[in-house]
């Protein structure tokens, strides 16, 4: 009992960052219709930057460089802003001239740019585990985590706060989607980009805003996982990439509470999936609810509409 | 008609392409014959499994238009099927020599094609009604998952430890040094090419193209567009099968790295570059970029930099959607339709201008 | 006997019924014009017959044969064939191709006699070709069965699409706006077009916002407004419908 929450509690933990990812592919799906790969590679970028910012210094292409060495809390938010800065030139770059091609361009060009970012990345810091500072926050000084104790089950703080910042990034997100006009642009261009356009509304800007806010909550997904994991690896990104488009799709596509759900859903099954089954097949449990979805249900949980128009 | 006059008319028929055509596979054929290095034969070889893998996959990429990101897994199901009769079933369970059963390799090319179009079909079933890129999404997760698997499943595939597997022979005749492997993938790779080039310029070819350019048209025009889709994902997954057999015997072994994500991504690139839904696309794509990366292999700052080659792919995948996406070669397409006749008799023309209104 | 027979046809999209329980049929060599205001449900009326969607309710015969609900490919191959509003043309193949496309459901060459090039494959590819550049012929597309669809005038564009569209061997075609953008000449043209193929055996039904082409050229015409049928008649009673000048009053569209 106390192992099954002890899964479900990690699960939660991963799940968090799932859904943080997720939010990039389903937004950026919801208003152009394509799968950005390259939000787990800035997902990774999150996680290397933070380590940048937190440390005093670290090698770059083979240099040493000196860093500010920041507290963790002001380190992810620095990451999030050349994330975000980042995707909105990915866009920029590799997509926006695609605008009006054939979709298989465009996806191709995002399966490239993820290639490109992943070796890039290996270049800068090179291909083995770069350590991630301790956070120090949820640390007690015998240096072993905090914890809470609940019906003996051990929740450490940093479950919490993981879990915790997750959620309220959720609920900023869906208010400024909802409640503010460029939210409420965005809604429209997901609706219908030439009748937007049509109606005033800057479709590119806000396709860029969306990068933004992929970006930036990929970036805080990445430092949040180099706080529970203490390492950044160049390839550390493609496969949390591609499951939290699997729980993009799993929550329905386009969705933003979808991305919530289905990154939490996800998290929740591997986590068990990987305790009571197998862990050796850990990352086949997300690919085979991608392929028992598409045959299923295709619309996700919350519904969505994803197949062809006439 | 005399034969003379029927060659004479057949070799006029075939044009500067033609002749080109002949003439490279000519070169290819003679080659090893002036190449003594085992070196550069092996890279030859690998350029052609390359040639036939990228010919395969453009049938789905460059004709349907749909995007395969886990090709390597057809592969894969190709080498390990071969694999695992050979040594795990036959070897290892019944003790029957591998040298006596030396014509299941050539029965098992086009079996594990068979079973690679098989796996195809499969995987892209549940896409079918869904938008084109779900497609790249489902493969990629295959090709995870057979990596997955392979590396796990140790009783059938010896996991990370691999399987040895022999060479290809005929009755004691084995393709075991450089030269023979070439001439005999030489040999698989014109087969192959000629097979795709006849399906391509056929109704069928015809018809996902028409899927690429229009998919509600298509069906629209009597298209069973759901079925031509599934049969591009199992002819173009064939021959990735026949590769995957071919590539075990010729490295004598098959183990999960071999079948990488990043594989499957370097197919992609090679169609890309040369580009297309254009036959010979894929084929200048390979020559070019695996010559170039095999080359390349030795250096010493390739070496140390191994991650130069995916910035190198990443960047050409990148640059030639924004800046050239009919490939290197794209402005040669395929003419979907058989050699047109030369002479158009109006007196045909009359006659099936007839044919439209006696409906 | 009717070719087609439309009875208590209705489609809804979510909240909006776009087409409204509508009762319509045609019958042999005759030409229909279906018109009626922007929005009206006609595109709908024609995609849920060709099977692009599923009726919500209600029944479609083709030659007494029930077809709702039945795949757009399998539509086609029974004897039904379309043109588009928005033009829908293979854009990167070549015009002589777009018509062979058409011809698709009309033969038999799968991937074996394909790679073996049998003769009857060959027979059939080159019947094929000869019956595709008679089509162009026959739209007046004569000179260029080389070309990229794309790169066609868009007159010319429109003709391809019929020309693709009757080399599926349909008993009833539908064309979907076939003079939109089109010059008076070109309209001209295309009115002598639609009649000749009806002359020679066609049954046509044809949506359109050129009164005086639909005008002209129906035996009947049927009016949608709102997914419902409002009116149905010769020509001349349906100019002179109050409901139809309504509906287009009332709309402030063209008339
Ligand atoms: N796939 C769809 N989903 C939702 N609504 C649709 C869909 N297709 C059509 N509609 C709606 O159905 C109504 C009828 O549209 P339709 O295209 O049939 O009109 P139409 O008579 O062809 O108009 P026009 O003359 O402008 O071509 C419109 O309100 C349209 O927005
Ligand atoms: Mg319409």
């Amino acid at each position: 009992m106390d192992y099954l929450i002890q899964q479900l509690l990690n699960g939660l933990m991963l799940g968090s960052l799932y859904a943080l990812i997720a939010v990039g592919y389903t937004m950026v799906y919801g208003i152009i219709e394509l799968i950005n790969f390259a939000f787990g590679e800035l997902f990774m970028f999150g996680a290397f930057i933070s380590i940048a910012m937190m440390v005093d210094s670290m090698a770059i292409f083979g240099q040493q460089v000196n860093f500010p060495g920041l507290h963790f809390l002001l380190a992810v938010p620095i990451a999030m802003a050349v994330v975000a800065g980042m995707g909105v030139a990915i866009d920029r770059i590799a997509y926006r001239p695609l605008r009006n091609a054939p979709r298989l361009a465009a996806l191709i060009s995002a399966i490239g740019m993820s290639i490109l970012l992943q070796n890039v990345a290996q270049a800068m810091f090179g291909s083995s585990q770069v350590f991630f500072p301790d956070i120090g926050m949820f640390t007690s000084d015998n240096g072993l985590p905090k914890y809470i104790t609940v019906s003996n089950a051990q929740i450490t703080y940093l479950q919490i706060f993981v879990v915790a910042v997750t959620v309220a990034a959720m609920l900023i997100l869906n208010f400024f989607v909802q409640r503010t006009r460029i939210g409420r642009a965005m809604r429209a261009a997901a609706q219908d980009k030439s009748t937007s356009a049509l109606m005033g509304v800057n479709v590119n800007r806000v396709i860029a805003i969306t990068f933004i806010i992929g970006s930036a909550m990929g970036a805080l997904a990445g430092g949040m996982y180099g706080a529970i994991y203490h390492f950044a690896k160049p390839d550390m990104g493609f496969i949390p990439g591609l499951k939290a488009f699997i729980a993009a799709v799993l929550g329905g596509i386009g969705n933003i509470p979808g991305a919530f759900l289905g990154g939490i859903t996800l998290g929740v099954i591997e986590s068990l999936g990987s305790a009571y089954i197998s862990s050796e097949y850990r990352d086949a449990f997300a690919f085979v609810i991608l392929i028992l979805l598409l045959i299923f249900k295709p619309s996700g949980l919350l519904g969505s509409h994803i197949s062809e128009k006439a | 008609m005399s034969i003379a006059s029927r060659i004479d008319q057949r070799v006029r028929g075939l044009g500067w392409y033609g002749a080109f055509v002949i003439a490279a596979v000519a070169v290819a054929m003679v080659l090893p014959l002036v190449i003594d290095s085992a070196r550069w034969l092996t890279l030859l070889t690998i350029v052609l499994i390359y040639v036939v893998l990228a010919s395969g996959l453009n049938i789905v990429v460059g004709f349907t238009g749909l995007l395969d990101l886990g090709y390597v897994a057809f592969y894969a199901v190709g080498g390990y099927y071969t694999a695992i009769l050979f040594i795990q079933v036959l070897e290892t369970r019944f003790g029957v020599a591998v040298s006596e059963v030396w014509w299941l390799f050539w029965v098992n090319l086009l079996v594990g094609g068979i079973l690679a179009s098989i796996a195809g079909a499969i995987i892209g079933y549940p896409t079918l009604r869904l938008r084109g890129d779900y497609l790249a999404i489902m493969t990629l997760a295959f090709g995870e998952i057979i990596r997955i698997v392979a590396n796990n499943w140790d009783a059938v595939t010896r996991g990370p430890s691999g399987i040895s597997v022999p060479d290809p022979a005929v009755a004691g005749f084995v393709f075991g040094d450089a030269r023979r492997l070439y001439w005999l993938i030489l040999g698989l790779a014109i087969l192959s090419v000629f097979l795709i080039s006849r399906v391509i310029r056929s109704r069928i070819g015809r018809a996902w193209t028409a899927i690429r350019e229009d998919e509600i048209a298509a069906e629209a025009m009597g298209i069973h567009t759901s079925r031509y889709k599934l049969l591009s994902y199992a002819v173009g997954a064939f021959f990735a099968g026949v590769m995957g057999v071919f590539f075990a015997h010729y490295l004598n072994f098959v183990h999960p790295s071999n079948f990488k994500l990043m594989e499957s991504i370097l197919m992609v690139s090679l169609v890309v570059l040369g580009g297309m839904g254009n036959l010979i696309g894929p084929i200048a794509g390979a020559v070019l970029w695996i010559s170039l990366q095999e080359y390349l292999r030795d250096f010493e700052f390739i070496q140390a930099h191994p991650e130069v080659r995916g910035i190198a792919m990443g960047a050409v995948l990148v640059a030639m959607m924004v800046l050239r996406p009919q490939g290197l070669l794209g402005s040669r397409r395929v003419a979907l339709e058989m050699r047109p006749r030369t002479v158009h008799q109006s007196e045909q023309e009359r006659q099936a201008v007839a044919d439209v209104r006696s409906r | 006997m009717a070719v087609l027979d439309v009875t208590g046809l209705s489609k809804s999209f979510g909240g909006l019924t776009a087409v409204n329980d509508v009762d319509f049929h045609v019958d042999e060599q005759e030409i229909v014009g279906l018109i009626g205001p922007n929005g009206a449900g006609k595109t709908t009326f024609f995609n849920v017959i060709t099977g692009v969607y599923e009726p919500s309710e209600g029944k479609i015969e083709f030659l007494g044969t029930s077809i709702a609900g039945r795949l757009p490919s399998q539509v086609t191959k029974l004897g039904i064939a379309r043109t588009f509003q928005n033009i829908r043309l293979f854009n990167d193949m070549t015009a002589l191709e777009n018509v062979m496309v058409g011809q698709h459901c009309r033969m038999k060459t799968n991937v074996f006699s394909a790679i073996l090039r049998t003769p009857r494959a060959l027979r059939e590819e080159e019947q094929v070709r000869d019956k595709a550049l008679a089509l162009l012929d026959y739209v007046g597309l004569k000179g260029h069965p080389g070309e990229l669809a794309m790169n066609l005038p868009y007159g010319s564009q429109r003709r391809l699409e019929i020309a693709r569209a009757m080399a599926t061997d349909p008993q009833l075609l539908f064309l979907d706006e076939p003079a939109a953008g089109m010059n008076p000449q070109e309209t001209e043209d295309l009115m002598r077009l639609i009649r000749r193929i009806r002359d020679e055996g066609m049954t046509i039904i044809l949506i359109e916002h050129d009164m005086r082409l639909v005008m002209g050229i129906s035996d009947r015409i049927v009016v949608l407004d709102h997914g419902e049928k409002i009116a149905e008649g010769s020509p001349d009673v349906v100019r002179q419908d109050p409901k139809v000048i309504e509906a287009y009053l009332g709309h402030a569209v063209e008339a």
